[in-house]
């Protein structure tokens, strides 16, 4: 699998560099290259400070408008009171809601579910596999007797992880990859990450690490690193985003037919995501563009 | 409506400033329903009223352009500790909701 | 906010005055719609609503985004300095409907407000206020760019 999608990458990132603004960076070329998870967010992050010098790491939760004075502060402005806030109000009566068995997700997670979010995903060796928030939810419904939740659906998991996640809110993302099992599966996420995809041939590497910052039809485009800290997310301050439907956004937006959300090339993919986002404090429900 | 009336009020003084957050669809009649495609009625809260112990100190009139939940923000004076204020809407349906929040 | 109980004098008063409002219509306050409030250009609108001879004025501060973030929720805010300021107006000019809001300010209010709109297009907006019976404007102009990558 990581074989194929590497070949892949190989034969698009020489294939696909005819007129394209975008310049390739260094990421594309350097995606066959073993490197572990903490010399790969190192290197990123150490890039990322030589283009934006004197930016504090804290603020790269912030994405694009860590770079945009005035979109900061209508984002300050909207923060202040988020149209959102009741939303968030029905995802908690959802993480409330006892299940058929009596228990609720705070009886059925560890520690009451309180500072898990930034500890996901991970790489569980038994089922060897990445596990991410969403499947543990899911994991309680399925002990409980209930129907899971599907991965796309606002309306269930989108809102139960808006109000789950904020009781991560203010943890520093420490996600782990211990194992050679886990290393594999960072290291097909990493793969997904460089492969150029879509009718467009954008790799995610390519404008979230070589081009962030830069402005892309009339968008700033953010940083990888603090993306992960802030799931969901509200665009246009009315539609929840968890991680793996803004990964579709994205596929769509390159013309690439999207994983579907909850898939394990998803999984993957946002276990090396989450890993460039270590260190940095956790806030659930941000608005967003 | 579900969901209440939020209210945030900051005394700084002799000045209160009072943030509301509204739940309400605010349909402008416009929009295209995505899976039905019909066109979902208009819907929006046009009518606002504050007042600081009883007393209207505000009275709005809104159009269906003010954004989906909505947010207002406005002063009291004089504001002291203790003194309630109070709001109330009603949308283009005849339905209604209020809130009050009490200065600190 | 969880509503702490009142003395219940001032609860009495409060309650009377919300099941006024909210129990009957708020009609029943008396209640007339802005003729203003009509789908049509910026300057019918006007003068449906008898604005057509405002005054520019400095005295009104406008504050709104010049780029908005994002049509769908433009956070404005209107402070006026204008003596006896008795209504604070908001248009967006190129709005099928101009006319967004009136606020009629009454003793014990600030003349400031601050909403969030929606905008059609880029446009100017307009803040009218009614200060002594005469009307004052002042506009600014709010570019909406969602599009691209954020569309």
């Amino acid at each position: 699998m990581i074989g194929r999608l590497r070949a892949a990458a190989r034969k698009a990132a020489g294939a696909g560099l005819a007129a394209i603004a975008v310049g390739v960076g260094a990421g594309a070329a350097i995606a066959d290259t073993p490197i572990d998870p903490d010399t790969e967010r190192a290197s990123i992050v150490r890039r990322f400070q030589q283009r934006f010098p004197g930016r504090p790491l804290d603020d790269y939760v912030l994405g694009a408008f860590m770079l945009n004075p005035a979109g900061r502060a209508h984002y300050d402005d909207i923060m202040a009171f988020a149209p959102f806030l009741p939303d968030i109000e029905r995802g908690r009566v959802l993480w409330e809601t006892p299940l058929k068995d009596g228990r609720t997700y705070a009886d059925c997670l560890p520690d009451g579910g309180r500072n898990l979010a930034g500890r996901l995903p991970r790489y569980d060796e038994a089922e060897a596999r990445v596990v991410t928030f969403e499947m543990l939810l899911n994991r309680c419904r399925r002990e409980a007797g209930e129907a899971e939740y599907r991965h796309d659906d606002r309306a269930t998991m989108g809102l139960l992880t808006a109000w789950a996640r904020t009781l991560s809110d203010g943890m520093r993302m420490d996600v782990r990859v211990d194992t050679p099992g886990a290393r594999a599966k960072w290291d097909a996420g990493r793969a997904l990450f460089h492969r150029r995809i879509g009718q467009m041939n954008f790799a995610c590497v390519q404008c979230h690490v070589d081009n962030a910052g830069r402005t892309m039809r009339m968008e700033i485009i953010s940083p990888v690193v603090g993306q992960a800290t802030h799931f969901p997310l509200w665009r246009s301050g009315e539609t929840l985003y968890t991680p793996h439907m803004r990964f579709t956004r994205c596929m769509e937006q390159v013309r690439a037919q999207p994983f579907p959300a909850g898939s394990e090339a998803f999984n993957n993919l946002e276990y090396y995501h989450a890993t460039l986002s270590n260190g940095l404090p956790l806030q659930a429900n941000v608005y967003r563009r | 409506m579900a969901d209440p009336i939020r209210m945030r009020i900051a005394r700084d003084g002799d000045v209160a400033t009072v943030k509301v957050l509204m739940p309400h669809p605010m349909e402008t009649g416009l929009r295209k329903d995505p899976i039905t495609e019909q066109i979902v009625p208009m819907h929006f809260i046009q009518r606002v009223v504050a007042t600081l112990n009883g007393t209207p100190v505000l009275d709005a009139n809104w159009s269906r352009s003010v954004s989906k939940n909505p947010f207002l923000e406005f002063r009291v004076r004089p504001a002291r500790a203790g003194d309630v204020v109070a709001i109330a809407w009603e949308d283009n349906r005849g339905e209604s909701a209020r809130a009050e929040a009490v200065i600190k | 906010m969880t509503p702490t109980p009142l003395p219940r004098p001032l609860r009495r008063r409060v309650v009377a005055w919300l099941a006024a409002a909210c129990l009957l219509p708020l009609r029943a306050l008396g209640f007339e719609r802005n003729p203003g409030f009509v789908p049509t250009s910026i300057d019918a609108a006007l003068a449906a609503a008898g604005m057509d001879g405002a005054i520019e004025s400095e005295a009104i501060v406008l504050k709104a985004p010049d780029v908005a973030e994002n049509s769908a929720i433009v956070h404005v805010e209107i402070t006026s300095t204008l003596p006896d300021t008795e209504f604070i107006y908001l248009f967006a000019e190129k709005n099928p409907q101009p006319m967004v809001a009136e606020f009629r300010r009454l003793p014990g209010m600030d003349p400031f407000v601050a909403v969030r709109i929606k905008m059609a297009e880029s446009a100017h907006l307009r803040a009218v206020v009614r200060a002594g019976g005469r009307f004052y404007y002042r506009r600014q102009e709010t570019r909406v760019t969602l599009g691209g990558c954020a569309g």
